[in-house]
């Protein structure tokens, strides 16, 4: 007999009121046999090219297994899914010497989740002392697959390093999206995460970063496209352990019809933290009559030399803009539908990557419409 | 390195008068079904209310305490006398009130205050009140103000019936539950359509006895197009025992009536404060909350308003000052259900001395709730390392046609700040008590002057150190 699980992810780091739900998301009856691995393909947008090799648990070093010692978003309880066999996609800067030139590399890993109901896959980005690492993961699949995709990405950026990160989403509308991140940073290191949901009928994210190093920083950059019955339920945390950290987390989308999102947001100062300093923010434009919007953005504070912001806004497009745009021949419909597309194409715009980028904006246009 | 500012706890001498318990009432320590039975016999309630006390004991022995919190683990009901009754009759003149407990509530400016500015004031002792009084012009314009057993028993037993506990049910947690078990005490008021009650009544509730539980229960609904300010405080003596506040605030505003209800809460800092207060607005009606938090070890403080008629609107003004031993968990619910309606919550929390502050909101907009508008402003002031402040507000908006604004800061006072001042003459220390003042302006400003003098009082505030 198949064996079911059930998982609690995305837990809110300080609870608040049950009734609301939203201290925690729960994933009922998930198979819990059978997992295996996407088709991955790897490519390098140049000819610097960082080291990339598939490993197995036992084929990893200590740093790589340390690494999975990292928080992620969603917890813990997403690596339950891991098949026993699983290889990880490790991805590393080669190092260089005081004589060589640090290291600024890039890869694409395109996942494809057509073929197999469930699949997982860790990544593992380590980017050495003062070397620049970037990766772009796309998950995708044929737009009638079914069945779930795991994506979980541990990163460390070690001294004055630097690791960008941009996950874009493109998975049919049968499926369903676990993405998970976790990243530690060094003294002076920066973690820049970019990411777009667009595909997916339902998807658990999460995002925790630990600022261990002094002046290390964060970028987070996130949008998203929902509609019909689509459900995003995310979890992201920034921990400021080091001094002078910083961190930034903007997020934002379009939630149509009887879409649903969930945005846990939390900026975390713990004492010693001197001088850090967190910013969070959330625009949400809200198209659907019968969509659902829960927003639930943290401080916590434990050290008095800090300064920490967040802010939200969201609902409908403003009367003048919606006003503008009609004076300009557009209907409402095709106004609201300009603006979601506006909203998310300035991260297609940070994609940085042509073909992805292109995907993505191919991808818009076709749930946006191109009349406008 | 710079030196840490100083902050004073507040003076609380005038709050820590006590008085020794001289042939009160006192029932059992703890909770059960023959202390219930035993307190709506002693309070001759009608038949309905015991049943009603009965079954909320049951609803609360059900309940779980909540996970989400401060914690409570010192708070052990066991230990709780749920009702403790002076040894008086409520009178209408001060000159009737035993002469300690007048003392304590002349010293607490309660009667100077009812003089100056006040058209009526009820005044609590542990479980009952102990006076309460109306002016005459204002009874004439029809005004109820009552305590709560009268008016249970009296001409508005139907009224108090179809209204009691029927916003705050007992299933909504333990502590409802707990209050609809053992609740005594409190106001009832009724301002008929039309009527402005120009000058403020209040309520004071004053818990004495050491061990033991405030349950009291206060009613107000204010009639269409009527107005009142309603003004409640509260204080005890410290004991190294655990207290208990478990008071209901249940507040009707019917169609385009306002209501403003001001809280100065000071309890000791034994005491645990789960304190549960709701509004339901109606077409038009207005909603205003002042609430000051200074005392208290842990409380749980949310006042929640239901913008149940097309048009209406809230605001919630809010201070929160936790100093050395002292978790306070306030803040503010708004549920929109009426189409055009609006909220505002604007918070201020100071952290000092070990003291943790969290600001807590929940704003929540139902799919019926067109054209809503609401904002909430959070800002966060820590004066030392050893304090924690945290900020947990959530948003649910359910319809497209929202406007919905949310923003948080958390900070030290600022160096600019302080050197601007000092540029203008002031010391150092002036310039960071200047500040801190005014941070906590939001709420003083919003209170009638005697109030806002009262709490600048409160929070009087002594700087010391600072050189950075």
């Amino acid at each position: 007999m198949e064996q079911k699980i059930d998982m609690i992810v995305n837990r809110l780091p300080a609870k608040t009121w049950n009734r609301l739900s939203v201290n925690q998301a729960e994933i009922k009856d998930l198979t819990a046999d059978g997992w295996t691995k996407p088709a991955v393909t790897v490519r390098y947008p140049k000819a610097e090219k960082p080291v990339v090799k598939e490993l197995t648990a036992e084929q990893q070093d200590s740093l790589y297994k340390k690494m999975e010692e990292i928080h992620t978003g969603m917890g813990a309880e997403v690596s339950r899914l891991k098949p026993e066999d699983a290889t990880d996609i490790c991805v590393e800067t080669a190092g260089h010497s005081e004589e060589t030139v640090p290291n600024d590399v890039q890869t694409v890993l395109v996942f494809d989740y057509s073929s197999q109901k469930n699949s997982y896959q860790d990544v593992k980005i380590h980017a050495k002392a003062g070397e620049n690492v970037t990766v772009w993961t796309v998950v995708r699949s044929e737009k009638d697959a079914e069945g779930k995709a795991v994506l979980r990405t541990l990163m460390q950026a070690e001294e004055n390093a630097k690791i960008r990160l941009v996950q874009v989403d493109l998975l049919g509308n049968r499926m369903e999206l676990f993405n998970d991140i976790g990243a530690e940073s060094g003294k002076q290191a920066q973690i820049e995460v970019v990411q777009l949901f667009l595909g997916a009928e339902k998807i658990w994210a999460g995002s925790y970063a630990t600022l261990t190093g002094e002046k290390s920083h964060l970028q987070l950059d996130a949008g998203y496209y929902r509609e019909k019955q689509q459900l995003l339920d995310m979890n992201y945390v920034a921990q400021h352990i080091g001094k002078k950290t910083e961190s930034g987390m903007n997020v934002g989308g379009v939630l149509q019809d009887a879409s649903k999102k969930v945005f846990r947001g939390t900026i975390d100062f713990p004492l010693g933290c001197a001088g850090a300093k967190g910013d969070e923010m959330e625009d949400v434009l809200i198209l659907g009559e019968d969509a659902i919007n829960q927003t639930v953005p943290l401080i916590l504070c434990a050290e008095e030399d800090v300064e920490g912001n967040h802010g939200a806004s969201i609902g409908r497009p403003a009367d003048e803009v919606l006003f503008y745009l009609a004076s300009r021949g557009l209907s409402e419909e095709d106004a609201c539908n300009l603006l979601a597309r506006a909203k998310l194409e300035a991260l297609c715009n940070r994609i940085g990557e042509q073909e992805i980028a292109e995907q993505a904006e191919n991808w818009l246009l076709e749930v946006t419409g191109d009349e406008a | 390195m710079k030196e840490k500012t100083y902050v004073d706890d507040v003076d609380r001498s005038i709050y820590d008068i006590r008085n020794e318990e001289k042939d009160v009432y006192r029932v059992q320590e703890g909770l059960d079904a023959s202390i219930v039975e035993k307190i709506s016999k002693e309070k001759n309630d009608p038949a309905w209310m015991t049943l009603f006390r009965l079954q909320s004991l049951q609803i609360y022995n059900e309940l779980k305490v909540p996970d989400w919190g401060p914690s409570i683990d010192g708070l052990d009901m066991s230990h709780i006398a749920t009702y403790v009754r002076p040894n008086t009759k409520m009178s209408a003149k001060w000159s009737e009130v035993p002469e300690d407990i007048k003392d304590t509530f002349e010293k607490l400016g309660i009667p100077q205050a009812e003089r100056k500015s006040l058209a009526g004031v009820g005044a609590q002792y542990d479980s009952e009140l102990v006076y309460h009084n109306v002016r005459e012009e204002v009874a004439a314009q029809g005004v109820v103000y009552t305590d709560m057993e009268s008016a249970l028993k009296g001409e508005y037993a139907d009224m108090v019936r179809k209204y009691f506990m029927k916003l705050v049910r007992p299933s909504d947690h333990k502590f409802a539950a707990l209050h609809g078990a053992v609740w005594s005490g409190g106001s009832f008021v009724y301002v008929p359509p039309g009527v402005s009650v120009e000058i403020p009544l209040q309520s004071y509730f004053r818990l004495n006895a050491p061990g033991a539980g405030q349950f009291e229960h206060t009613l107000i609904i204010v009639d269409e197009g009527a107005d009142l300010h309603f003004i409640e405080g509260c204080s005890a003596p410290k004991y190294n025992v655990a207290n208990l506040h478990a008071g209901c605030v249940e507040l009707f505003v019917k169609k385009n009536a306002r209501l403003r209800y001001s809280t100065i809460e000071n309890w000791s800092k034994n005491m645990y404060n789960l304190n549960t207060k709701r509004a339901m607005v109606e077409e038009g009606g207005v909603m205003e909350w002042v609430s000051g938090s200074f005392g208290s070890h842990v409380s749980y403080l949310y006042p929640m308003t239901i913008l149940k008629g097309d048009h209406s609107r809230m605001e919630f003004t809010g201070i929160t000052f936790a100093g050395k031993g002292q978790n306070l968990d306030t803040g503010a619910k708004v549920v929109h259900i009426g189409k055009d309606t609006s909220s505002f919550i604007g918070t201020r929390s100071i952290s000092k001395d070990g003291g943790v502050s969290t600001f807590r909101s929940s704003v929540q907009v139902e799919k019926s709730a067109k054209n809503t508008k609401s904002a909430v402003s959070c800002q966060s002031l820590m004066l030392d390392d050893k304090s924690r402040s945290d900020t947990i507000p959530a948003m649910d908006i359910r319809t497209a046609d929202a406007d919905i604004g949310h923003e948080a800061k958390i900070g030290r006072i600022s160096d600019e700040a302080v050197f601007y001042l000092m540029s203008r003459g002031l010391s150092e220390e002036d310039a960071r008590a200047m500040i801190v003042s005014g941070f906590a302006d939001n709420v003083s400003k919003e209170l009638p002057l005697e109030y806002a003098v009262e709490m600048n009082n409160l929070i009087q505030l002594e700087m010391k150190g600072s050189i950075g």
